[in-house]
């Protein structure tokens, strides 16, 4: 899973039948110090993270889990909103 | 598999219901020699790691969610051991018997940044892991290009 922050909401009116009612967010993904690390991507929604929010997300096929039975074709999901994190490096 | 060090714990509450009970580390993926490869990321932890320990990995979901016993979980890192001891039976250049070549980590080494005796496998490392067999294959390569 990698942290990142929602920085917005992607709008698309013409989808797969699947994503019909799945939330999409832009994420840019952090460093654990929370400064932006790499290029944003957009990720479907699965624990209602709004914008601003840290939250962590899963990548690969394991990112359409949340929503079984539903078949979702999705490949980056927002599985968490995080309240805390300790670092020391 | 990845060798990574345990930089921290995360805390989420609003998170996947399959998710609770997990431990929630925050690794920093290692190379060889110690230094960062990339960037930091989340995995559950299996094996009780703590943070500063140097731990195995995973970064695949299927073998992540078995080692959690949590199937038809988006879970796609899990750290799944914790390193004692690293060891290299050759020498970075493929050739002859390695000299000094063992690392222990203990909070010795992990106070020292965990340095290596060795130069790391990040230039020379794919002629170690392959010595001799990828001269063969570009030759045998060119003449079927050729043919």
């Amino acid at each position: 899973m990698y942290l990142g922050r929602v920085i917005g909401k992607v709008w698309a009116t013409v989808k797969n039948d699947s994503l019909r009612g799945q939330r999409l967010l832009i994420v840019q993904p952090l460093t654990p110090e929370l400064a932006p690390a790499g290029k944003t991507v957009i990720c479907a929604d699965c624990s209602g993270a709004g914008a601003g929010e840290t939250i962590y997300w899963c990548k690969g096929k394991e990112a359409s889990f949340p929503f079984l039975p539903a078949l979702v074709p999705s490949d980056n999901t927002v599985v968490g909103i995080v309240d805390l994190l300790h670092v020391k490096r | 598999m990845l060798i990574g060090r345990v930089i921290g714990e995360m805390v989420a509450t609003q998170k996947h219901e399959s998710h609770s009970g997990c431990k929630a580390l925050i690794v920093q993926p290692l190379q060889l020699d110690g230094s960062n490869r990339g960037d930091a990321v989340i995995a559950f932890d299996s094996v009780d790691a703590g943070v500063g320990d140097r731990v195995l990995l995973v970064t695949d979901g299927y073998a992540a969610m078995t080692s959690l016993g949590r199937l038809e979980s988006p879970i796609d890192m899990a750290v799944i051991g914790v390193i004692d001891r690293l060891d290299f039976s050759l020498s970075p250049g493929g050739t002859g018997p390695a000299t000094g070549n063992s690392v222990t980590t203990g909070s010795a080494a992990a106070d020292s940044g965990l340095s290596l005796p060795l130069e790391p496998f990040g230039g020379r490392g794919q002629e170690l892991l392959l010595p001799a067999v990828p001269v063969k294959k570009k030759t045998g390569r060119k003449k079927e290009g050729e043919n």
